[in-house]
């Protein structure tokens, strides 16, 4: 077929577009739960199924995608435009880090170390950048607390992470990606 | 379990004890009430200071981004309602330890009981 180049280019940005979605839903599911509210920054982080799972099938590029999508979309869901800034510098950092654990330490670590850093990571990414907005390092005093829960829900999503992926092995496009 | 995994939780197990243990151990004297003041910050920048009084008192922080209503109690300080999204600052229900603050980051509010026993030694001087 001609356009087979085309068709392929296509399938991964609807693939890329149902990961943004679902990252989104799985957002707006969380902001129903009430988890340890009152811990500021502390979640579930149950979108980073979707960005464990996308570095494991696509390039960096794709997930770096993904995430903008994500936190966009979730601040359009939620109306949260305000701390947009917060969980887009969580998320960048935490792209960053699990991006350089998938590519080169793979063999190192399993998913659920790479889901755990990717939690604790955003976290700290996010109480950084309010730091540096609030004009204060006081912040940082939830930050072990934060390292405690990120661990749990870590090893949460890396269990998810890991269904959804075999899952996904069984369909022949993702046998192909992979 | 893989290599990288254990050195991982070796180091994070490390890391979480440092920051745990100190707060376990060493149970600072609890500084009296009269040095302690309620700090109020919107933007990075000192909105209002105010004194324990024996009586309550309401706070009504009002910004171009929303408003935050803060009531100090007679030894704590305690978010009565806010306009913000996430309501994490009302969550976080009555706080009397010094240092732990209160955040609402959607507008940018920040309260903390600081201890301005020692201020004037340098290190912990209020920038007002």
């Amino acid at each position: 077929m001609l356009l087979s180049r085309n068709d392929d280019a296509l399938k991964k940005t609807i693939i890329l577009a149902l990961f943004a979605a679902m990252a989104a839903v799985l957002g707006f599911v969380e902001s129903l739960i009430p988890f340890a509210v009152s811990i500021p920054g502390a979640k579930l982080g149950l979108g980073n199924i979707m960005v464990i799972t996308c570095l494991f099938y696509f390039s960096g590029k794709d997930a770096l995608t993904l995430i903008v999508l994500k936190t966009l979309l979730t601040a359009f869901m939620l109306g949260s435009f305000s701390t947009f800034l917060f969980s887009f510098c969580g998320a960048l950092l935490s792209f960053l880090v699990m991006l350089v654990m998938v590519r080169l330490g793979r063999e190192q670590f399993s998913l659920t170390s790479i889901s755990i850093i990717g939690g604790i990571t955003h976290n700290i990414g996010q109480l950084g950048a309010a730091a540096m907005v609030l004009g204060t390092t006081s912040i940082f005093y939830y930050l072990p607390v934060l390292l405690v829960s990120g661990i749990a829900t870590g090893v949460v999503v890396g269990m998810a992470a890991r269904h959804l992926m075999k899952a996904l092995g069984r369909l022949e496009l993702f046998k192909m990606e992979g | 379990m893989k290599r990288g995994d254990r050195w991982l939780a070796l180091v994070l197990l490390l890391i979480v004890g440092a920051f745990l243990l100190p707060r376990f151990l060493d149970k600072e004297p609890e500084s009296e009430l009269k040095n302690k003041r309620v700090e109020i910050m919107v933007d990075g920048e000192l909105y209002r200071s105010v004194e324990f009084t024996s009586e309550k008192q309401t706070i009504k922080i009002e910004t171009e981004r929303g408003y935050n209503i803060v009531e100090i109690g007679p030894d704590d300080i305690y978010m009565i309602d806010a306009d913000c999204s996430d309501k994490v600052c009302v969550l976080s229900g009555h706080v009397h330890e010094v240092n732990r603050p209160i955040v609402c980051l959607p507008n940018r509010v920040f309260i903390q009981i600081v201890d301005v026993s020692g201020e004037g030694d340098g290190l912990d001087a209020v920038v007002s």
